[in-house]
């Protein structure tokens, strides 16, 4: 029974990580937290339901799908973030992507219906526990993947060139507005899988990814919000507590699991204003 | 019409006008320091000439005309600014540094070795983050990625400031050597006179955003 909860609850932190690393994504190369990131991967899963709908085998939808959320993200980068970064304080281009959560998920609602729909599981034949686990290592290589690259290839190194210092960057030539782009790229690719690994238990509809977004906050928030691997870590703890507090703790059930990664989030703050892994700026003291 | 030339160039930080009319030439190979009270305007023009800021009139450097693009456009012409302070990734290591804006890499691992013969104090921190090292190691990394980088034209802002005298003889031999191999044309922004136009093929003075009227222009 713990080990099926606990099974459970790394495959629900995969998902809650896949979205706290694309926040953590968009954030690295813009400076800008994507309230809309949640529903950019919203869109995603249903662009795969639909395709697994209308015949697609599971494993031919998925990277159909991942490719086309990297387009949306490229896309949301050049037309929208592009157009309002320059616009005086921090404020705008946050309040840009609030405005694109409300129109995504107005457009999800409107094509494809507030009804609940069944989405597939990527290892349907295997039991609760067992799926839940393959679900998070499937995560862990897509992940890791991603990791390898932007740590061992040239393209990675420019990418981690522009997060740290888009002026000196550009200075050596660095096309930044083209890696930005391809950064939030990357993150609405990986918040793609959040919703495709998430779809199955929660159902899909146009409010599925609301809850998980603020997860991924707290996932991200617990991981100092601009380290990679602490988002990663920071989900899978979300999940975990979140999954054993609803089953041991008779008075947080099912209703109250939802305030626990606020409560997460409020006590990081407050004891580790850093988060458990962000980094201390690099610079003497 | 190679070399770079600039005339009548103009700039200004909002309200505030801040170049008047700026003409100067770097010929072929050749070095030229600027120098100048605080506040003159010498920083702006390198920022114009890079396209960090606004400016108007007329840049061309070997014909091309410079003014009017981005930065990163400007860069992949051959201009490589190193500002006055920065010019690092701090999170970066010395390598990955020295890395990004590099020959391409089948040239990386000798321009290296060239680079630490004037600099070992780069290749004793070489995995380190360059954001912990001291204020004249960064200085050095900054002026190191310019070297590796073989730019047509090297923008250099008071590239000795927080160096050591040592290091300040050091730094102007490899300025030296690069701009005799290569050919490289520099722009070279110094306070301290003496040391930069031992080097110099020519210099300009600049007050109030001019170059000034008694200018001393020496060739050699
Ligand atoms: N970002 C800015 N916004 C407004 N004014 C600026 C800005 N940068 C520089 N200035 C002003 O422009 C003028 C020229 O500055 P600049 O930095 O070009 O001088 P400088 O010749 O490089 O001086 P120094 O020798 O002290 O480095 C100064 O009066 C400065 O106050
Ligand atoms: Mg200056």
């Amino acid at each position: 029974m713990f080990f099926q909860q606990l099974a459970e609850g790394l495959g629900a932190g995969a998902g809650y990580a896949a979205l706290a690393l694309a926040l953590v994504l968009a954030y690295r190369f813009t400076g800008i937290v994507n309230f809309a990131q949640g529903e950019l991967a919203l869109l995603a899963t249903y662009v795969a339901w639909q395709l697994v709908d209308s015949g697609l085998p599971y494993w031919a939808a998925l990277p159909v799908t991942v490719a086309v959320a990297f387009t949306a993200g490229m896309l949301t980068e050049r037309v929208l973030i592009r157009r309002v970064e320059s616009a005086p304080g921090p404020i705008s281009p946050v309040v840009a992507t609030i405005g694109l959560y409300v129109l995504v998920n107005a457009l999800a609602a409107l094509v494809w219906s507030s009804a609940l729909r069944a989405f597939p599981s990527p290892f349907p034949d295997a039991p609760a526990g067992l799926a839940a686990l393959a679900a998070a290592g499937l995560a862990g290589l897509v992940l890791g993947a991603l990791a390898l690259v932007v740590r061992h290839t040239g393209l990675g190194l420019v990418m981690r060139a522009v997060a740290a210092d888009p002026r000196t960057a550009r200075l050596s030539g660095i096309r930044v507005g083209q890696v930005a782009a391809l950064g939030w790229g990357a993150a609405s690719a990986v918040g793609a899988l959040s919703g495709v690994l998430l779809a199955p238990s929660l159902f899909l509809e146009p409010a599925m990814m609301t809850g998980v977004l603020v997860y991924a906050f707290a996932a991200a928030v617990l991981g100092g919000f601009d380290s990679a691997p602490g988002a990663v870590a920071g989900g899978l703890i979300v999940g975990v507590t979140e999954t054993l507090c609803g089953t041991y703790l008779a008075f947080v059930g099912a209703d109250l699991k939802i305030a626990v990664p606020l409560v997460l989030i409020v006590a990081v703050l407050l004891l580790r204003p850093r988060g458990l892994f962000g980094t201390a700026p690099v610079e003497r003291a | 019409m190679s070399g770079l030339r600039v005339s009548g160039l103009r700039a200004e930080y909002g309200a505030a006008r801040v170049l008047h009319g700026v003409d100067l030439e770097v010929g072929e190979a050749e070095i030229a320091v600027l120098t100048g009270p605080n506040g003159a305007g010498k920083t702006t023009l390198l920022r114009a000439l890079s396209g960090l800021v606004r400016a108007r009139g007329t840049v061309t450097l070997d014909g091309v005309r410079l003014l009017g693009r981005r930065p990163e456009e400007i860069a992949r012409l051959g201009v490589w600014h190193v500002t006055q302070e920065g010019g690092t990734f701090a999170p970066l290591t010395v390598r990955e540094n020295l890395r990004v804006g590099a020959r391409s890499g089948r040239h990386f691992a000798a321009d290296l070795e060239w680079l630490f013969g004037y600099f070992p104090v780069l290749q004793a921190h070489l995995s380190q983050p360059a954001g912990t090292l001291s204020g004249g190691e960064q200085r050095l990394l900054a002026i190191g990625r310019a070297l590796l980088a073989r730019p047509r034209l090297l923008l250099l802002d008071e590239p000795l400031r927080g160096l050591a005298p040592r290091a300040e003889g050091v730094l102007f031999q490899a300025i030296h050597a690069i701009n005799r191999h290569e050919g490289t044309m520099m722009i070279i922004v110094e306070h301290h006179v003496a040391t930069a136009l031992r080097i110099a093929h020519r210099s300009y003075v600049v007050e109030s955003g001019k170059i000034a009227d008694l200018r001393t222009r020496w060739r050699w």
